[in-house]
């Protein structure tokens, strides 16, 4: 077919495409954000687009019209349904670009202070150059010298940009930098700065954070979406995407690092350094962001057996895997335990110690999934269970990100006559985030305004309580243009089979546990952090009897791969949790489906 | 003291609302007072898991409250069903169930099972990660008019794909029917890689199948 022009608005970028496509992959192609939170299979609608104008557009397809409705007379359509095939002018609405919706904070800190690196310095002799035959072993022989005691090995990449051994003997210094035996860098002149890069790449966010190595100390952190979110929101839907496209994989690489490699820039400008002051980096995710980075198939992490393809960690020079950090530079990947139980949430348990406790502890990462692990110094439980977007706020008709504007907290008042939202950033309400819809339903619960069967009272106010296309639903807010933000019966529904899910996971691993009863309760990840601790109890996620102190962090799995920055023992530490850690399927467990049905309901027991 | 009626009217009512101990406490109490079981089972505990089917469409309840509804139900039916005779009767119908290959999860599909099951059918369930030559093999053994395949996770859509065709491809491939649900399938998905129906939820499952084997109750 003949090639033809596709114009995106406002953008007004244009590209060229030569065969059918949908808009949604020739958007990708033309690097203009559209959200695809279902991976483009026509269920959420969040790719709605304007066609202004097209010589040639595929006919509405039944997901389409079941989605968009009357919408389809003016003209919108879903980018990932609608096929073109000649010229096309398609507007994004304003609503729907993704690319407004930055997680400018920081990541906020409560970092231990990390032990920095060693650091040695000796004069060169000619007796070691007369003693020794390669430049190799001339190092290593300084450093036996200044009372290094234990067998050390020089990566041979570092020695590569040291000057002549001529020129070292006139200036007669070696400096080098050391951390648990591990040489970092070798140089002729006073190393003055050093630093690591940590990322713990979750498939919403990823974080990074740029560690001083000689101070051992967070120098600066940030926090971005995964831009591999085009390609579907959740976890699922990328490894489908990897599994029908030709190249899914290969793009799904190229996209994270991208980002990553942004962030670096990004995080080097906040403090002024180059890339190239980085020698040493971590990386922690979920398993399927680890494979990605790797370049693994997917495919035996989206079906049964579910197995990774390796559960060790592994450590590879940083310019190998596209990572631009110094040229001598390495990328250390902590191990991830399960398919569904990632590095970041075993870099979590090392960051809490809960590995190193007495008493019984639990320690959660709440997000599209949970993973779970429950433990002591003796024994670590673990398993993973399916929420559900929706807890995230995604998928629900209001939903969005926890971005600016998102209702994050919901408080009601006299009955249900008043009801006060507190938005991210003050500004005029544009949706509800996940941390929002949950306080909703705390604070409905409270006020007993909803069912603890998850029905909607008729003491809400009749202006704030209607019926929707979808059953009952509630209004939260009414802009003066008409925009609405509601939650429905339906939601509330979807919200207690994500809680329920957690909640029996807990359970599943109490009764596996058998011992004391758990002393302490932490919960982390990005979105977990963000939850009341009080609504999380209200809602009833956290079983009766379970410690009553409940603690969030806001970044564990983050601050363990910093730990893990500063040396071998902490990257030793984290295989010895991988082997303490006894995972627990869920699915296959007989007690699950009756715990979740049990857990189900909206109640603290 | 309650007539037998209040008590048969109470433990319907039990298990619309998920109350699953009232509903096992009024089930023992019907029992004591001589009800025939098969009465209770006809007359009141399967129109009240109607009820909850008919809310549940109508978007008066949602899934939740169904599971609940569905597990109480469960719970007495695991009572009186040993109280019951050796069914003889005429099943509306076989239909052979499983979650797809490389898929575990089965709660939407063992909720579907639970409500064919007291429609009136004939389930023969093949459990989790079943690979399409099982269904193609049970199908025939057991001669079913439908086959329902679950799928949840996105990734399953290649191995639906490929259960529909290799049952197109048997000798029972003309004759069967073939429904999919779960949530990652769309309709459209389904109805182009060739089978007959699409369910999205358990609920509607029952009244597709109905539908497909042109049933009116």
């Amino acid at each position: 077919m003949d090639p033809y022009l596709v114009t995106f608005l406002p953008s007004h970028i244009t590209l060229k495409a030569e065969r059918e496509e949908t808009i949604l992959e020739i958007s990708r192609r033309a690097g203009v954000d559209i959200e695809g939170p279902c991976g483009g299979r026509g269920r959420c609608g969040k790719c709605k687009v304007l066609v202004k104008k097209s010589k040639g557009i595929s006919e509405p397809s039944e997901e389409e019209r079941q989605i968009l409705k009357a919408l389809i007379s003016s003209g919108y359509r879903l980018a990932c349904q609608a096929v073109l095939r000649d010229e096309t002018t398609i507007s994004i609405p304003k609503a729907e670009k993704c690319s407004e919706v930055r997680t400018n904070k920081g990541i906020k800190g409560g970092f231990p202070k990390l032990r920095p690196v060693s650091f040695v310095e000796w004069e060169l002799e000619e007796s070691d150059i007369k003693a020794c035959p390669s430049k190799e072993e001339i190092i290593l022989r300084g450093l036996k010298r200044k009372g290094f005691k234990r067998e050390a090995k020089v990566e041979l990449e570092l020695l590569k940009g040291l000057p002549p051994l001529h020129e070292l003997l006139e200036k007669r210094l070696i400096f080098v930098l050391l951390k648990d035996g591990e040489i970092l860098k070798i140089a002729k002149d006073p190393i003055q700065k050093i630093y690591g890069i940590a990322f713990d790449i979750g498939t919403t966010t990823i974080g990074g954070y740029l560690v001083d190595l000689m101070e051992g100390q967070v120098a600066g952190s940030l926090a971005r979406p995964n831009a591999q979110r085009a390609f579907g929101h959740d976890v699922m839907s990328r490894v489908s995407f990897s599994m029908e496209h030709p190249k899914g994989l290969t793009l799904l690489r190229s996209s994270l690092l991208e980002c990553m490699n942004k962030m670096v820039e990004e995080l080097c400008d906040q403090i002024d350094i180059r890339p190239d002051m980085i020698c040493e980096g971590v990386l922690v995710g979920n398993t399927v962001m680890h494979h990605i980075f790797l370049g693994f198939p997917l495919k035996d992490l989206a079906h049964a057996p579910y197995r990774p393809l390796t559960t060790k960690a592994i450590r590879l020079r940083a310019k190998e895997t596209g990572l631009f950090l110094s040229e001598t530079g390495h990328v250390n990947l902590l191990p991830p335990k399960a398919a569904f139980l990632g590095s970041d949430i075993v870099a979590a348990v090392l960051a809490t110690g809960i590995h190193k406790r007495k008493e019984p502890s639990l320690l959660m990462d709440i997000g599209t999934n949970a993973e779970i692990v429950l433990g002591n110094r003796e024994r670590l439980l673990c398993t993973s269970a399916a929420a559900s977007p929706a807890f995230e706020g995604a998928h629900l008709k209001c939903g969005t990100w926890s971005m600016p504007g998102a209702i994050e907290r919901v408080e009601v008042e006299g009955g249900g006559q008043e009801i006060r939202l507190k938005t991210i950033g003050g500004l005029t309400p544009k949706g509800i985030c996940g941390s929002g819809v949950i306080s909703a339903l705390a604070s409905f619960l409270k006020a007993g305004l909803i069912s603890k069967t998850g029905r909607l009272s008729h003491k809400i106010p009749s202006s704030r309580l209607r019926e929707g296309e979808e059953g009952l639903e509630i209004l939260l807010y009414k802009g003066e243009g008409g925009e609405e933000v509601v939650i429905t019966e339906k939601e509330i529904g979807e919200i207690m089979l994500a809680k329920g899910a957690i909640k029996a996971g807990i359970q599943v691993l109490r009764r596996h546990w058998k011992g004391e009863e758990i002393s302490q309760v932490t919960v982390t990840g990005s979105f977990g952090a963000s939850l009341g601790p009080s609504d999380l109890k209200e809602i009833g996620l956290i079983p009766l009897g379970v410690a009553d102190t409940i603690k969030t962090v806001e970044n564990a799995a983050g601050i363990g791969a910093c730990m893990a920055l500063l040396g071998v023992r902490k990257r030793k530490e984290i295989e010895r949790i991988v082997s303490m850690m006894e995972y627990v399927e869920l699915s296959q467990d007989p007690e699950f489906e009756e715990l979740l049905v049990e857990g189900l309901l909206l109640e603290g027991a | 003291m309650e007539s037998a009626e209040e008590v048969l009217e109470g433990l319907k009512e039990a298990i619309i609302r998920g109350n699953r101990k009232g509903a096992l406490e009024l089930l023992q109490r019907s029992l004591e007072l001589k009800v025939d079981p098969q009465k209770i089972v006809d007359d009141y505990m399967i129109p009240a898991l109607n009820v909850v089917g008919k809310r549940f469409e109508e978007r008066k309840i949602f899934i939740p409250e169904m599971m609940i509804a569905a597990k109480s139900m469960q719970a007495c039916l695991d009572v009186i069903k040993p109280l019951l005779p050796k069914e003889e009767g005429k099943k509306k119908g076989v239909v052979v169930i499983g979650t797809v290959f490389g898929d575990l999860h089965d709660i939407g599909k063992n909720l579907v099972v639970m409500l064919l099951e007291n429609s009136g059918f004939e389930v023969i369930d093949l459990g989790v990660n079943v690979p399409p030559e099982r269904f193609v093999e049970e199908a025939r053994r057991v001669n079913a008019q439908v086959v329902g395949i679950s799928s949840l996770l996105t990734t399953g859509d290649p191995y639906v794909k490929k259960t529909v065709e290799t049952l197109r491809a048997s000798e029972i491939g003309d004759r069967i029917k073939i429904i999919c649900g779960g949530a990652a399938l769309t309709p459209n998905f389904v109805y182009s890689i060739g089978a007959d129906s699409y369910a999205p939820d358990a609920a509607s499952g029952v009244s597709k199948i109905k539908e497909i084997l042109q049933i009116d109750s």
